[in-house]
């Protein structure tokens, strides 16, 4: 029976993932090439002289783009949900399927899970690749400046100076229990936020807004409580912002399951 | 046309994904993990030789984002930790904040007529409370020291009286709302810096606070001072308000709070230079009434131990900085000397000791460091160590090669810190018996000092602009708070 609910979800996820893949792919395809153009732009500029690529990172908005990509990647893999509203065959194809309804949503959690993460590998990957040309771009436009020996980038100190980087690969159990909650909770929001139509849709969207925050409280507030472990007040805030994330996801679980059922989608 | 969910092709497809991006990220968590040593820092022989390593141990750190670079350079080998995403830990935590500062407030006896001559100035909003400013005259005036200690309580003491010939304006402000006007008195209305403090330093010995007053006034003299008892904030707003400004009453300025008592003064001294925690009790840096700069070490009943003269000095101005310490035994101060009038800094030099059981048992005054360059900062050493058999110090200095920057008819000079000199110095020598290069990685750190300043490639921009100590400088961790530094 487990297996059975196993092929269930990873056959249904598999057919969210070919619902969304084409758009994935052209979403993918701009953040790479918009990431790679800004850094390129900005380490050719003489205003960023000197500016390491972790900086030039920082300040080409790489840090929100990435953050739209991630969210992108979520929307994009409950693309079946959006088209199943209304009286459509894909509607009909998912309220008819002979499996549980509580499949049909741990389905889009797993795709949803997925593609988020394809994203965060992808920017990962770009890092990488990124870091040979922006710095040979940024040292050739520095030895034209400036006469005597300039030290090479390396890429290791890229990285560990690289904001976004430190929070996708993190070093302590609990940073990766809070990157893993937040990835967990938007794979649960967001495909929950389409099961539903209307007014109810704008409320889950809502619901998801607000654990969204309680996610970048609870990444944030962990890396500064390790800074500053003595911070009155902190520990305290991370925790309720914890506790409201689980409620929250808890009830968009819930609610999601519940639309389901009565056959809202459509 | 939508598809109908089919097993197999899409799920190896989803599967695939999720396979690759689970790689990409383990890769990278693993480079991140398994790349720290290219944070290792590195020793090279420049010249002289390598044994006269022994016996030092020099502990220093590096900071690129969330990976610290712990080394420990101990009998000539470097020993590299590189930690990830730990808070800094045991640098500069000797900087803990210490507050003093000089008010010359109306004398009581002059005080009501002060206030009945009073007129209103102006006033200011703070924290949502307005403050009305009153301005009067005075000549006769208190020198109140206020001591703000590092664990939040403060003291305040007369340290002399002001007459002054002329009138010199005194201020006070008074809130609109009566219950907030305790804290003010008429005080002189000084331009900035204001009065300048005595308090050159506060050491901890045993859990107590040891003030080090440089001058004193006309009522206090020169000396290392106990603090007994000392107020906190609440304790201080407490205090009974046994005066009036204008309507409001008032806490007299001139009334002191806490106390201290006189621990040690050298009979002979004209000026206290510094004080530290040294051994089991103090080190008091001293100039004497025949102007020769000495050191007196004091145990921590007050007697003094161990006594030594460094050397003579004329009228000029001495500043005493201390290097990073490793251990309570063991300092090294950097004497300048600046021109009494301009400011302009004449001549530097260093003095290492070592104090054992009240004595001082290691004595250098490095004569290598009392060259004309060593003046000049970028020749001067960020930290110098003795070594265990006290006959010889180390001394690290940061490397910075030339740069110049060219744009159009744009010209500036810049410089590129690249590595550290590490120099042994047997005592007395003035030539290196050993030099060293270090390099540290991530040093791709160029700035200016001028105008203009070079990024560093990551966030910070010259150690000359109030940088964060610790982020991509080389920082060098010294002896806590509790085992006695403050100053």
């Amino acid at each position: 029976m487990k297996n059975h609910a196993f092929k269930n979800i990873t056959t249904l996820a598999g057919w969210y993932w070919a619902m969304a893949r084409k758009p994935y792919s052209l979403l993918c395809a701009l953040f790479a090439i918009q990431q790679l153009a800004m850094l390129l732009l900005l380490a050719a500029s003489k205003g960023n002289l000197g500016m390491g690529y972790a900086t030039l990172y920082m300040g080409g908005m790489q840090w929100t783009a990435f953050g739209f990509a991630f969210l992108g990647a979520g929307v994009l893999s409950a693309r079946a949900l959006m088209q199943a509203s209304g009286r459509t065959k894909a509607g009909y194809t998912l309220l008819t399927l002979p499996m549980p309804r509580w499949q049909l949503l741990c389905a889009g959690t797993l795709a949803c899970a997925v593609m988020q993460l394809g994203v965060v590998a992808l920017q990962l990957l770009l890092f990488f690749a990124a870091c040979g040309p922006v710095s040979a771009v940024s040292h050739a436009l520095a030895q034209t400046l400036i006469q005597g020996n300039l030290p090479a980038a390396n890429l290791y100190v890229q990285l560990v100076n690289n904001d976004l980087l430190v929070l996708l690969l993190p070093t302590r159990p609990t940073a990766a229990l809070a990157l893993l909650g937040t990835l967990a909770a938007s794979a649960i929001m967001l495909p929950c936020m389409f099961l539903h139509r209307g007014w109810r849709r704008l409320a889950a969207a809502a619901m998801a807004l607000a654990g969204a925050a309680c996610c970048c409280i609870l990444v944030v507030g962990e890396r500064y409580l390790v800074i500053n472990p003595n911070t009155r007040n902190a520990r305290g805030y991370c925790m309720v912002a914890g506790a409201i994330a689980l409620v929250l996801v808890a009830a968009a679980w819930l609610w999601g399951l519940h639309a389901v059922k009565r056959a809202q989608i459509v | 046309m939508t598809k109908q969910p089919k097993q197999g092709r899409h799920t190896a497809g989803l599967a695939l994904l999720a396979l690759l991006s689970a790689l990409i990220w383990a890769g990278s968590l693993l480079y991140l993990h398994l790349g720290r040593g290219t944070l290792a820092f590195a020793l090279t022989d420049v010249s002289g030789d390598a044994g006269k390593l022994r016996g030092f141990t020099v502990p220093m750190l590096y900071n690129n984002g969330i990976a610290w670079s712990k080394a420990t350079l101990r009998d000539g080998y470097m020993e590299n930790n590189v930690v990830l995403g730990q808070r800094e830990l045991g640098v500069n935590e000797y900087s803990v904040y210490w507050e003093s500062s000089v008010d010359l407030v109306v004398a009581p006896q002059v005080r009501a007529e002060v206030d009945r001559n009073a007129t209103a100035v102006g006033g200011q909003t703070f924290d949502g409370i307005y403050y009305t400013t009153y301005a009067s005259q005075a000549s006769q005036l208190y020198e109140m020291l206020t001591l703000s200690l590092p664990d939040e309580r403060s003291v305040c003491l007369q340290i002399g009286t002001r007459k002054t010939a002329e009138p010199m304006e005194v201020r006070t402000d008074i809130a609109s709302l009566p219950y907030d006007a305790g804290n003010f008195d008429y005080v002189a209305w000084v331009p900035y810096p204001g009065v300048p403090s005595p308090v050159d330093s506060v050491s901890v010995l045993d859990g107590e606070y040891y003030a080090c007053l440089q001058t004193g006034g006309s009522l206090v003299g020169p000396g290392v001072y106990r603090v007994v008892e000392s107020l906190t904030v609440q304790e201080v707003a407490a205090l009974p308000r046994g005066a009036m400004s204008g309507d409001n009453q008032t806490r007299l300025g001139t009334t002191p709070y806490g106390r201290v008592e006189l621990f040690y003064t050298p009979p002979d001294a004209k000026r206290l230079e510094t004080c530290f925690a040294m051994g089991d009790g103090l080190a008091v840096l001293y100039r004497n009434t025949q102007d020769r700069l000495c050191v007196a070490v004091v145990d921590h009943d007050g007697v003094c131990t161990d006594q030594r003269e460094i050397r003579q000095y004329g009228d000029e101005k001495i500043t005493v900085s201390l290097y990073p310490r490793q251990s309570v035994q063991d300092a090294v101060v950097k004497i300048s000397c600046h021109d009494a009038d301009t400011d302009k800094e004449l001549s530097a030099g260093n003095l290492a000791f070592r104090v054992q059981d009240g004595t001082i048992t290691a004595w250098d005054l490095c004569s290598w460091s009392s060259t004309p360059q060593y003046t000049e900062s970028e020749d001067a050493a960020d930290i110098i160590v003795l070594n265990k058999s006290g006959t010889a110090v180390l001394a690290l200095f940061c490397q910075e090669e030339p740069l110049t920057l060219r744009d159009g008819l744009y010209q500036m000079n810049g410089h590129l810190r690249s590595s550290w000199r590490v120099a042994v110095y047997p005592f007395g020598q003035t030539r290196a018996a050993y030099i060293g290069r270090l390099d540290t990685v991530g040093h791709a750190d160029w700035h200016d000092d001028t105008d203009f300043v070079y990024q560093d490639g990551w966030r910070v921009v010259g150690r000359d602009f109030g940088f964060i100590a610790g982020v991509n400088y080389l920082c060098f961790p010294t002896i806590s708070v509790d085992r006695g530094m403050l100053s």
